[in-house]
Order: structure tokens, then C-alpha cells, then sequence
């Protein structure tokens, strides 16, 4: 039991991952999928984050003139969570433009009233 | 200290890429545009023509090149061997060839004034592409494919019909899911090793296995990058966008997804399972015959499927799902030959569904037939195109000279020396199946069992222009090639990946 609330942000970081999968494979709207995505890499992001962190230490970046690791968190892990927004959110751009295009076609963004009009053009 | 030109390539072809993808909208013209994609191709194909010759000669096999000055863990890799040059110089000439070859289709099925966009995706596939190859580091493999995927979802909305933009949103969709596990495994490799570099992310590994501490964690992450790859290379059952996406988009659009998009990706598993993981570790968690028993699902369904088909394309789409299972399966055996085969198959593949897409397209474009019950006597009418597309068909059910025969003949050589005999059986089933749809399509071009009333009415020429054929021909004069001189390009491959 004590291993879970020292690991609570892990955890919640699985959690927060699950709600995003499910998401995008269960909900019907579209853009309700595309939340889903970005909740999924917010976990990956908070998971990534919690585990550069070192209780205690700064940010890394020098201004007193200390150069010691022991006085700074590890930014490797900082680095890829910045790296990871950044894709995040071109995903996320590409996927509205999609989603607006179908809606300009469809004119719904439910899944299964589009498969009924897709099937019905085809 | 000179330094070889020859180390810069890797990283010169991904640049050369990129920075051709960003100059492009520059440009006045798409005739111009068009001219320097293909320079640049050209300047990459003959870069890795003299990356693959400087190997040859090269005693260490392979060279890695390190961007920045830092050192080891701290630095971003590169790393060429002979499998990646070999690779990296089908794919650039494929990819050119496709675009050449289906530029009359997607001329047409492209706004005139959005065509520039096709061009930049194109650069930033191949550059993706050559990346996915290339790189040592598992969070840039990340990266490349977060721009492989939006590039190949672009490439197929590029076409702006309803079938496309529903097939982009579920391919899209799909790939989400795939990337959001994929970054998943790759942070708990990290926090679980501390390296993203392939070669410390190796012998840590060794370590936590030699004591046997987070072998959980390790499968959990081995199991996410598995369903991530699996889910962007279409294995059975994670297929269900392929045929959509693939059966609607435009004809250059079809081949590079079907013969390069799948690879990308097939290629960074293999990366894991040799180079990250260590075939030995693999074998201890016990994923290899997972890894085989999808392969031999989607060998047969992806058959049966086609067999089913109504339209020329969507029968093409599914035989890309079964040729997937073969590379698939041919990892999944784990041994050095099964993976020879395997690599083997993906430049077969890469060939050959490229041009058979290719055909497919003009057959569409010039005649406008979809539907596989229309194509009677087009032997007589396309009669260019349908021999290509014939001797594609051979290729794919492996009949002899082509290269497909050789690629069976490698996969049956992995079976029959592995402890799993009996799969040749699936093998034979699964080529029969393949004979099964493209037969029927050869034959009615050719037999129709009206050829009296065809020779008497005066035939009506439906040829596409030679600038659209001639890729095509080369494509397919490769085939035959390949076919006859497949051991020298085995060779290159086999030694290419004793050095993975």
C-alpha cells in the first residue's frame, strides 16, 4: 500500500493514459477522440516529467554561477516532454483540419451517422 | 583529420530532404517543384549508391555518425551498415519512380493550386523515411514517425474526395493510438534504463536481464512499441484502415503507402528486437511467436480477403496486408536466415506493389474501370500496362524470374532450416491464394473468350504516355533483374544485417 502513495503521480499518469485510450477507440464523436489523444499524451508527459524530477533540486538552469548536478533535476526528461508538445500539437492541428473537412462534407461528427452517409454516397 | 564524405551521407540525405521540402513552395511552377523532387531523389539515390560501394570496401561494416561534439550518451546518432544503405537506395528511387510514374493520375485528382503541398509531403516522407532508417536514437525514431504519419495521412487526403477524407480520419485515428503507445514505451525504456541511445539502451538492458530486475516493465514496453508498429504497418488485426486508405488515395499516393509507408515502420522493429532488445532477451520473453503467428493470420487473411474483392485497387490494398504477414513472419521465425527472407521481402514488396499500384492507376485513369468483372481484353488495349501488370502478378506468386520467386524461395530456405516445418504448408496455401485473385485478372485481359469478335472490331488504343510508362518499365526490368541476379542483393542484405 505504501508503494502506491509514494508512486501516486505514475499511477495517476496510467490512469489519465487509460481514460485517453478509451477515449479514442470507444467514443463516437470525432472531436471528443481527438481530446482523447491529447489527454493520452498529457499522461506520457506527466509520467515523463515526475520522473526527471528529483525531490529537492531546481530547475536546470545556471544564474548563481553553481555548477554541481546535485543542486539540478535531470532535464533530459524535460527535454522530451518539450519535444512531445511540439508534436502533440501538430498532431492535434492536422487532426482538426481533418475533422473540419469531414464536417464540411458530412455535416455531422458523429462516427456512425457518417459511415450511414458514407455507405449511402457509395 | 579529413574524414570521409562518405560518413556524411546519412545525415546529408535526411537534410537535403528536409530543407528541398521547405525551399519548395518557393517556387514558381509545379513543373519546377516537380524538377527538383526529382533532383533531389536523384542526389539521394546516388548518395546511397556511394554510401552502399564505400560499405562494401569498408572492414568495420558499419560506421556511426555522431551529431554534436559531446560524446556517446548525450548525443544524437546516426548509424549506417549495408541494410540501411541498401534501404535507404530503394526507397529513394522508388519513391521517384511513383511519383513519375503517377503523375498524370494525381494531376488530375489534385487541386491545381494545392499540387506544391504534394511535393513538400513527398520530401518530408522520404526524409522520415531515411530517418526511420538511419537513426540510432529511439526518441528521434519517435519523431520521424509522429512526420511519417501526418506526411502519409497527408498524401492520402491529398485527393479531396468523401472516400479519402474518411479514410485519412480513420488511418489518422489509428496512428494516434499507435503513437501515444509508442511514446509510452518508449518512456518507461527510458526511466527504466536512463538512455535513449540504441547502443547504452542495449547493454542496459543485458543488465537488468542478466539480474532479472524490471522484466516487467520491459515486456509492458517491448508489448507497446510491438501494438504501435503492428498498428502503422497494417498487421492483421490492426488492418482495418489499410484497404480504405490505400484503395481510394491517388495512385502515387497507393504505391509509396503500400511499398515504402509499411516499411518505415517494419524496419524500426527490427531495430528493436536486434539492436535494442538483443534477439536473445527477445527470445527469453517469449514474443517471437506472436510476432509469427500474426504474421501467418494476416498471410491468410489478407489473401482471402482479396480473393473477395470487386475493385482492382481493394484487392491490391488486401494482397499488401498478406505481403505484410510474410515480413512478419519471416521476423517472427528468428533466425538470421528468417530475417534475411523478411528484409528480402520488403524491397520485393517495395518494387512490386509500386508498380502493380502504378498499373492500377493508369488502368483507371486512361479507361476508367474500377471494377475487376470490366477488365476483359484490356490485354489488347493497354497492352504495355497489362504486361506489367502480369509480370507483377507472376512476381507476386512467385513465379520465376522475377524477384518474388526468389523471395519465396528464401522464406521457404528460413522454414524448412527453423524447427517450424510446418508452415511451409501455409506458405503453399497463401501463394495458391495469391494465384487465385491475380490470375483471374491476367486471364480475362488476355482470354476474355471473345477474342473473334475483338479481332474484328478495329481495337482502340487506351495507352498511357510514355513519361508515365517508362517508370513503370524500369520498375519492372528491375523485377526481372532482381529476380535473376537476387543473390548479389541477398548477399548485400545478409551482410548488411550480421552487422544490425
Amino acid at each position: 500500500m505504501n508503494y502506491f502513495f509514494s508512486h501516486y503521480y505514475d499511477i495517476a499518469a496510467v490512469i489519465l493514459f487509460g481514460i485517453g485510450f478509451t477515449i479514442v477507440l470507444l467514443h463516437r464523436n470525432l472531436m471528443h477522440k481527438l481530446v482523447g489523444m491529447n489527454i493520452m499524451d498529457v499522461a506520457i508527459f506527466l509520467f515523463l516529467a515526475v520522473k526527471g524530477y528529483i525531490s529537492g533540486r531546481k530547475a536546470p538552469i545556471i544564474i548563481d554561477d553553481i555548477i554541481s548536478y546535485e543542486r539540478y533535476i535531470n532535464p533530459v526528461p524535460s527535454g522530451l516532454v518539450l519535444t512531445g508538445i511540439v508534436v502533440a500539437v501538430c498532431m492535434t492541428a492536422f487532426g482538426l483540419a481533418l475533422i473540419q473537412k469531414i464536417y464540411l462534407r458530412y455535416h455531422t461528427l458523429d462516427i456512425d451517422e457518417i459511415l450511414v452517409k458514407y455507405k449511402g454516397v457509395k | 583529420m579529413p574524414i570521409d564524405f562518405q560518413l556524411n551521407v546519412p545525415f546529408l540525405c535526411i537534410f537535403i530532404l528536409m530543407v528541398t521540402a521547405i525551399v519548395l513552395p518557393l517556387l514558381k511552377s509545379n513543373n519546377m517543384m516537380r524538377a527538383t523532387t526529382f533532383v533531389t531523389m536523384s542526389v539521394v539515390a546516388i548518395f546511397s549508391l556511394v554510401l552502399i560501394l564505400y560499405l562494401k570496401d569498408n572492414e568495420a561494416g558499419y560506421f556511426t555518425y555522431q551529431l554534436g561534439k559531446a560524446g556517446a550518451p548525450w548525443t544524437n546518432e546516426l548509424r549506417a551498415g549495408m541494410f540501411e544503405a541498401v534501404m535507404a537506395l530503394v526507397f529513394s528511387v522508388v519513391m521517384m519512380l511513383s511519383i513519375a510514374g503517377g503523375y498524370k493520375s494525381y494531376k488530375d485528382d489534385i487541386k491545381e493550386d494545392k499540387q506544391y503541398a504534394y511535393y513538400v509531403l513527398m520530401n518530408m516522407l522520404t526524409a522520415s523515411l531515411l530517418a526511420l532508417v538511419y537513426t540510432n536514437d529511439l526518441f528521434t525514431a519517435y519523431v520521424f514517425i509522429e512526420i511519417n504519419t501526418v506526411a502519409a495521412c497527408g498524401i492520402v487526403v491529398a485527393k479531396e474526395t468523401g472516400e479519402t477524407v474518411w479514410a485519412t480520419i480513420k488511418y489518422f485515428i489509428m496512428s494516434a493510438l499507435g503513437s501515444g503507445l509508442l511514446l509510452f514505451g518508449i518512456s518507461i525504456l527510458y526511466t527504466i534504463t536512463g538512455h535513449l541511445l540504441m547502443d547504452g539502451l542495449n547493454s542496459s538492458i543485458q543488465q537488468l536481464v542478466s539480474t532479472g530486475t524490471y522484466m516487467f516493465p520491459l515486456i509492458v514496453a517491448f508489448a507497446f512499441i510491438m501494438i504501435s508498429v503492428c498498428v502503422k504497418s497494417a498487421l492483421f488485426p490492426f488492418h482495418s484502415w489499410l484497404p480504405d486508405a490505400h484503395g481510394s488515395a491517388t495512385a502515387t499516393s497507393s504505391a509509396i503507402l503500400s511499398g515504402l509507408v509499411l516499411k518505415g515502420y517494419i524496419i524500426l522493429l527490427i531495430k528493436v528486437i536486434y539492436r535494442i532488445y538483443g534477439i536473445e532477451t527477445i527470445a527469453t520473453l517469449n514474443v517471437l511467436p506472436v510476432i509469427l503467428i500474426l504474421g501467418l493470420a494476416a498471410m491468410m487473411y489478407g489473401s482471402i480477403m482479396a480473393v473477395m474483392q470487386k475493385e482492382i485497387k481493394q484487392m491490391i490494398a488486401y494482397s499488401s496486408v498478406a505481403q505484410v504477414g510474410y515480413i512478419f513472419m519471416g521476423i517472427g521465425l528468428g533466425t538470421k536466415l528468417g530475417l534475411d527472407a523478411a528484409v528480402f521481402h520488403i524491397v520485393t514488396h517495395a518494387i512490386t506493389k509500386a508498380m502493380l499500384f502504378l498499373n492500377a492507376g493508369t488502368i483507371i485513369k486512361q479507361a476508367h474501370v474500377k471494377k475487376l468483372k470490366n477488365l476483359g481484353n484490356f490485354g489488347y488495349t493497354m497492352p504495355i500496362t497489362m504486361a506489367l501488370f502480369t509480370l507483377g502478378a507472376l512476381s507476386m506468386i512467385g513465379i520465376p524470374p522475377s524477384i518474388g520467386f526468389s523471395s519465396k524461395w528464401n522464406f521457404a530456405e528460413a522454414i524448412m532450416t527453423s524447427d517450424k516445418v510446418w508452415i511451409i504448408l501455409l506458405l503453399a496455401i497463401s501463394s495458391l491464394l495469391n494465384a487465385l485473385y491475380y490470375l483471374p485478372v491476367v486471364i480475362r485481359a488476355y482470354f476474355n473468350g471473345k477474342d473473334a469478335a475483338v479481332q474484328s472490331v478495329s481495337i482502340e488504343r487506351k495507352e498511357g504516355v510514355l513519361a508515365e510508362l517508362l517508370p513503370m518499365i524500369l520498375l519492372g526490368i528491375s523485377i526481372v533483374c532482381f529476380g535473376l541476379y537476387s543473390d548479389v542483393i541477398f548477399n548485400f542484405i545478409s551482410v548488411g544485417l550480421t552487422h544490425l
